[in-house]
């Protein structure tokens, strides 16, 4: 009985292997376009908040298609929702300011402007980020610790919510980014730069935000930490 | 702001394909000049008709240039135009729609596996092939649907995706039906609700992971089914490789893709996406008054009566004295189209449109109706479909907060010239 099941199973094998088309049953692989979306550039403190958190996890479109009418109160509902149930892991002290930041810039106390300015804010793959990064502003939140010690600094700008060091989460494990620049003497003032000014293309179609407020010491401290893992 | 229905995008084939609309149209339909600035321009942008609906065209793989909603998990809305080109909605301009951007981009056949669990007498572990040999595959030409599809429409605006008249599609899915998978397993008694789990999951966790649950009779009733092809064809990634859930007349949310782990619970399921999104007001309509929170909600489930005109974008021109032939697509949630009625004078006065062929209740269902202008001057028309059931489409629309299950009798303004 069990050695007439056995030679069934075989048989049953040996007829799929033989029916099977060659090359069939390869793994469906797809590769996505970049993202062209960006937040809208502010001198509202909440842009950077916005950038830093919010495209953790989705595009930023979300934001920029929702009705202009759009009143502070749902900004407020749909950035709590975001941090519970959710799991988006700001502050509830920066709550505020993001909902600032969106509700002035995509909702209802946008200042009076052209209707099409502040609506659809798209750059193209031809932008560069240099572009971008002139229209940033200037610190309002100082984000250096005294110490610069490297783990403060990941934890204050939120780097942790894309990267780990031994896996991809949103953005690359440091550990790839380490070996992919491992041979490259130009290193630290290459990912310094992609800190600063944000990276697109480089690991996938999700672009990492630009970190515009860390100065050149934290920057560097930050390098050479993720070159060394 | 001009109402306009009509979407243009810049790439060959699709420009290929609009000319061809026009030449099928006739000299008299009207296209937008705004639009035919994107087009001469190559933009590959269009305006829905709506305040802040200027949108890109965006082309994901498997996909022809559809309408961009969100980068990021991919949400892609298909050109209104399509649906006149057939009663099937092409693989390559079918819909997409996900929740978290936590998504599969590689899937291997050989190693995919559906789990079957919770309260069955045999779990099971089932690979792709093991669900092709659970006997003869079943057919069923059925409506997708979002349940928002069309809320940019809505007035006051709801908040969420904001999306045209594009967020629905007609395929002919192959697949077996659940009720074979959960027979096999054996449902225990005391189940209650069957959960459906896909591969695509939060970014970080923490997040509710997106699960789905029906009643056990729906899951039994033998027409919910698991599909690995449709109009043919493998699923495209983006709706589901390699198996999708399919709940016949039931809103989209149900529709799980990539599906992974089928659970049965011996009470009612009370994750996210049951017990806080998806629910519409539990009453008759689910509706309130604009602005209104409602009393009690109920999870969203069939859908209600929709039709279309798609042969006439908002703003085209028609020949006066002269007869056209103005064709649509109606359907409802399942209990089946069984008339349409054309109105060209705003819902004064109504004629019987001819239905075309039937596909099923599920489908779409094609109808067709001649409209003779008599004299040069613009025209209001209406299309409004009835089922089976004697159930229907509202004149005025009514509001819900999430902004869910729009179906309104549309208005198509034309100009006889």
């Amino acid at each position: 009985m069990h050695i007439h099941w056995k030679f069934a199973r075989l048989c049953s094998l040996l007829i799929a292997g033989a029916l099977a088309p060659a090359g069939a049953a390869h793994a469906l692989d797809i590769t996505l376009p970049s993202e062209t979306a960006r937040y809208q550039p502010s001198d509202l403190p909440g842009y950077r908040l916005a950038q830093q958190n919010c495209l953790t996890c989705h595009s930023a479109q979300y934001a920029q298609y929702q009705p202009r009418s759009s009143p502070r109160a749902y900004w407020d509902a749909t950035v709590k929702k975001m941090k519970k149930p959710f799991g988006a892991p700001f502050a509830d002290d920066d709550i505020p300011a993001i909902v600032d930041y969106l509700v002035k810039t995509y909702g209802a106390e946008r200042p009076a402007a052209p209707a099409a300015a502040a609506g659809a804010v798209t750059i193209t793959a031809a932008a560069t980020p240099a572009a971008t990064t002139q229209n940033q502003p200037q610190s309002t939140t100082p984000q250096t610790t005294a110490a610069r010690d490297p783990q403060a600094l990941l934890n204050a700008n939120g780097c942790l919510a894309c990267h780990a060091v031994d896996k991809k989460i949103v953005g690359p494990a440091f550990r790839e980014v380490a070996a992919k620049y491992a041979k490259n003497p130009d290193a630290a003032v290459q990912i310094a730069r992609s800190m600063r000014e944000g990276s697109d293309g480089k690991w996938g179609p999700v672009p990492m935000p630009p970190f515009s407020e860390l100065s050149d010491a934290d920057l560097k401290e930050l390098a050479t930490w993720v070159l060394s893992r | 702001m001009p109402k306009e229905r009509g979407t243009v995008d810049a790439s060959f084939e699709s420009r290929r394909q609009f000319l061809h609309h026009l030449s099928v149209l006739g000299a008299g339909t009207a296209i937008s000049s705004t639009a035919l600035e994107a087009l001469a321009a190559g933009e590959a942008r269009v305006a829905l008709p709506f305040d802040n609906g200027e949108r890109e065209m965006a082309t994901f793989p498997q996909k022809r240039p559809l309408i961009l909603l969100t980068s990021r998990p991919p949400q892609l809305e298909t050109p209104f135009a399509v649906f006149n080109d057939g009663i099937l909605t092409p693989n390559d301009a079918f819909f997409v729609r996900y929740h978290w951007s936590g998504i599969p981009t590689s899937i291997d056949p050989e190693t995919y596996r559906l789990r079957v669990g919770g309260k069955v007498a045999a779990p099971l572990e089932l690979s792709l092939a093991d669900l092709k040999r659970l006997g003869d595959p079943v057919e069923l030409v059925a409506v997708n649907q979002c349940s928002g599809n069309s809320r940019g429409y809505f007035t006051p605006r709801a908040n969420g995706g904001q999306l045209a008249h594009g967020a629905m599609g007609n395929a002919r899915w192959t697949g077996v039906p659940l009720k074979r998978v959960l027979d096999k397993a054996g449902v225990q008694a005391g189940a209650v609700q069957v959960t459906f789990d896909g591969l695509d999951r939060p970014p970080l966790d923490g997040g509710p992971d997106f699960v789905k649950a029906l009643a056990v009779e729906h899951a039994l009733d033998g027409e919910v089914m698991l599909a690995w092809a449709m109009n043919g064809e493998d699923l495209p990634m983006l709706n589901g490789y390699p198996v999708r859930l399919i709940v016949p007349g039931y809103y989209g949310t149900y529709w799980v893709k990539h599906l992974s782990h089928i659970q049965v619970v011996d009470s009612v399921f009370d994750g996210f996406w049951m017990s806080a999104a998806y629910r519409i007001p539990d009453n008759a309509c689910a509706c309130v008054e604009p602005g209104a929170t409602p009393a009690k909600t109920t999870p969203i489930n069939r859908f209600n009566v929709r039709s279309f005109i798609t042969s006439l974008v908002d703003g085209a021109t028609v020949p006066a004295g002269r007869a056209t032939m103005v064709r649509g697509i109606a359907f409802d949630g399942g209990d089946g189209i069984t008339g349409v009625a054309f109105s060209a004078d705003g819902g004064r006065s109504w004629n019987d449109a001819r239905l075309g062929r039937d596909l099923g209740k599920y489908s779409f269902r094609e109808w067709t109706a001649p409209f003779t202008p008599p004299r040069k001057a613009a025209y209001e028309l209406k299309v409004r479909a009835v089922n089976r059931n004697q159930q229907s489409q509202p004149l005025a629309a009514v509001w819900n907060p999430p902004g869910y299950m729009r179906n309104v009798v549309e208005t198509t303004h034309v100009l006889a010239v």
